[in-house]
């Protein structure tokens, strides 16, 4: 007996098509990781920080100008040097009064140094009476500058090393992996202080120096991409219509690995931000009056139990960023690629 | 296994030899020079460099510096007259390297436990509280947490002491722990998904099925191979413990070859810097080349490849 489809009801559905039908729209790749990165409230509150530091990185040229910061008046430094933090409200440790190791009683700096009434500096001032905040601003300036151009050297460097390695294969790739080997096996200290040294201290020199330890492992991971991506049909696709090897690679390859580019960015800022803050403690980093996270910090360590605000500050901004960094960083690993993740 | 330790070794004499060679061109193209006394007569100067040997062409210069580096004689000090620099770094080398294994035997210990709690404990408030301190100790600078340390333990609440080296083990524990922090974050994190991994491995199933009790799964079977790929790990770690520690050393006054090696850039004395940089390679390609012999013993499939 054949069947008649008249003798059959359709149960829960208006239609066998609206059963077919798949409701989630399609996602493209960065739409989905920024569906799934939303969800993780930590890198998205790091992605905000950074983005209103970098924002206030740049717009703070127009009111924290360089020779602002820097400059001083040399008859006052008796009445502006190290005055502590004064948010102008009674809130201890944070309202112009220090207490001195030794002293049992609190003293307030502003009146003993003679402060006019009225001025106060909202983080303190350093050792020649120059505002904290304005240099703790330039500095973070300074800092973010060259963390972020020596990432972009290592992006360019490393992402071509990788894929023109990875790509050629063979001899070429054996010879280049064995010339990223010997690098890597000679500690970063060492490049960065040698190179410091060589090409002496300017913004460029550190940026340079920073560079040329950064780039290796950006290389390597993007080699092995690329040693996995030109397998792909649509590598091999387009290399049979007749591609050009540059082509493929700034269309195919290198669009198929940002997501793994874009992580080692986010991993390789702070270890910059960090080389720059570790020049400058031996000496080869940003030269006085220019001011760097780095160099605050280590210009005022001497000074650190008498007044630990003029370290903990930079310090504390130096953190941060990295943090900020390296939560991002993670977000995004997950976000690109959730099966990592999946516990 | 042996041809393998063989060929290894092998790279890495080869390697040191570049090393030598890289800073011994790049010291002399290094802007100044150490006798730049202007009160220095022609006469004098020539007899200094005579004493250094740098009246010598630059080929037979380069010759002696290689046969004495690999008799381990780096040269005379130019900034300690009549010291040699082997003789420097000998002194400093065992407080710098006591440093480094307390340092880095701490983390990985502190790593190990906190990694296997974490991955227990997966997505409850331990696991996050763990979560957020190995990321906090992966965004903090070695030196920066020395700093802090000094501030809290040395001065607002002054339990340890903050200078010295070789008078008392308490000197250490600042010291130590400021170090420590960065391979102990770096352990939790790996051990911690290393475990997860082999928590849902078929052999953990496998043992499940033949009725183990927990405790013994964790212990023998997820615990024991999560452990390995640690080693894998050592190297680069003992890489960040260099960076780390020559800072480190400034800030606690102890005298390793960090010390040194940051004393002789601003006085630019050239033997000195040469000297460290190559001992500091060494150190850290014979460190990556013991990790990397051990996993192979260790784990038998890493043998294969």
């Amino acid at each position: 007996m054949a069947a008649n489809t008249e003798d059959f009801v359709i149960v829960g559905a208006q239609s066998s098509d609206a059963n077919e039908h798949i409701s989630k729209p399609a996602l493209s790749f960065w739409q989905d990781a920024w569906r799934r990165l939303k969800l993780n409230k930590l890198a998205v509150i790091s992605m905000w920080f950074l983005i209103f530091i970098l924002a206030f990185a740049v717009v703070s040229n127009i009111f924290v100008p360089q020779k602002a910061a820097n400059a001083f008046n040399s008859d006052k430094v008796g009445v502006y040097k190290n005055l502590p933090p004064n948010s102008g409200l009674p809130i201890p440790g944070w309202d112009g009064k220090i207490k001195a190791p030794g002293d049992t009683t609190v003293t307030d700096v502003y009146a003993s140094q003679g402060v006019p009434d009225g001025e106060r500096f909202i983080l303190g001032t350093d050792n020649i009476g120059r505002s904290v905040a304005k240099r703790v601003i330039v500095g973070l300036r300074i800092s973010l500058l060259v963390a972020i151009v020596a990432t972009l050297i290592d992006l360019v460097i490393g992402v071509a090393y990788g894929v023109f390695s990875g790509w050629k294969g063979g001899w070429v790739d054996n010879v280049m992996q064995r010339i990223i080997e010997i690098l890597s096996s000679i500690p970063n200290l060492i490049i960065v202080t040698m190179l410091g040294l060589l090409l002496g201290s300017g913004i460029l020199s550190i940026i340079l120096a920073i560079a040329m330890t950064g780039w290796l492992s950006m290389a390597r991971q993007v080699r092995n991409m690329t040693l996995s991506l030109k397998e792909r049909d649509y590598v091999l696709a387009a290399k049979t219509l007749g591609e050009s090897s540059s082509k493929i690679a700034v269309k195919h390859l290198i669009p198929n690995m940002a997501g793994t580019i874009i992580v080692q960015i986010m991993m390789t800022v702070p270890s910059a931000i960090m080389f720059e803050a570790v020049l400058s403690a031996i000496n080869l980093g940003v030269k006085p009056p220019t001011a760097s996270l780095g160099s605050l910090i280590s210009d005022a360590q001497a000074m650190l139990q008498f007044y630990p605000y003029q370290v903990l500050i930079p310090s504390a901004m130096l953190v941060l960023i990295s943090l900020a960094f390296i939560l991002l960083g993670d977000g995004l690993r997950d976000a690109f690629d959730p099966r990592a993740s999946e516990d | 296994m042996w041809k393998y330790i063989l060929k290894r070794l092998g790279w890495l004499v080869f390697t040191l030899f570049l090393v030598i060679t890289a800073t011994f061109f790049l010291m002399q193209i290094m802007p100044g020079t150490p006798f730049n006394n202007p009160k220095l007569t022609p006469d004098a100067l020539a007899q200094l460099k005579a004493t250094y040997g740098l009246d010598l062409p630059l080929w037979q210069q380069y010759l002696n510096y290689l046969i004495g580096a690999a008799h381990g004689d780096f040269g005379i000090s130019f900034q300690y007259q009549n010291q040699p620099v082997s003789m420097l770094i000998g002194q400093r080398l065992p407080v710098s390297a006591a440093l480094g294994a307390q340092a880095l035997v701490v983390g990985v210990v502190a790593g190990l436990i906190m990694g296997a709690v974490s991955a227990r404990n997966k997505n409850n408030k331990i696991d996050g509280v763990l979560g957020i301190l190995s990321t906090l100790g992966i965004s903090v600078p070695s030196f920066i947490l020395g700093i802090v340390l000094v501030y809290l333990f040395g001065f607002q609440w002054p339990i340890f002491p903050v200078s010295g080296w070789g008078d008392s083990f308490s000197e250490t524990i600042l010291p130590t722990i400021a170090l420590a922090v960065s391979p102990a974050a770096i352990t939790t994190r790996f051990v911690r998904s290393e475990m997860i991994e082999s928590l849902s491995s078929d052999y953990v199933q496998l043992a499940k099925a033949k009725g183990l009790s927990d405790k013994e799964i964790v212990n023998k079977h997820a615990y024991r191979n999560s452990m390995i790929p640690v080693l894998t790990l050592i190297g680069p770690m003992a890489a960040g413990l260099l960076t780390g520690s020559t800072l480190i050393e400034q800030i606690f006054s102890i005298p390793g070859i960090g010390q040194q090696f940051v004393l002789s850039i601003p006085s630019k004395d050239f033997p000195v810097i040469m000297g460290t940089t190559i001992v500091y390679a060494a150190m850290l390609m014979f460190m990556i080349l013991i990790t990397d012999i051990l996993t192979a013993i260790v784990d038998p499939r890493v043998r294969l490849q």
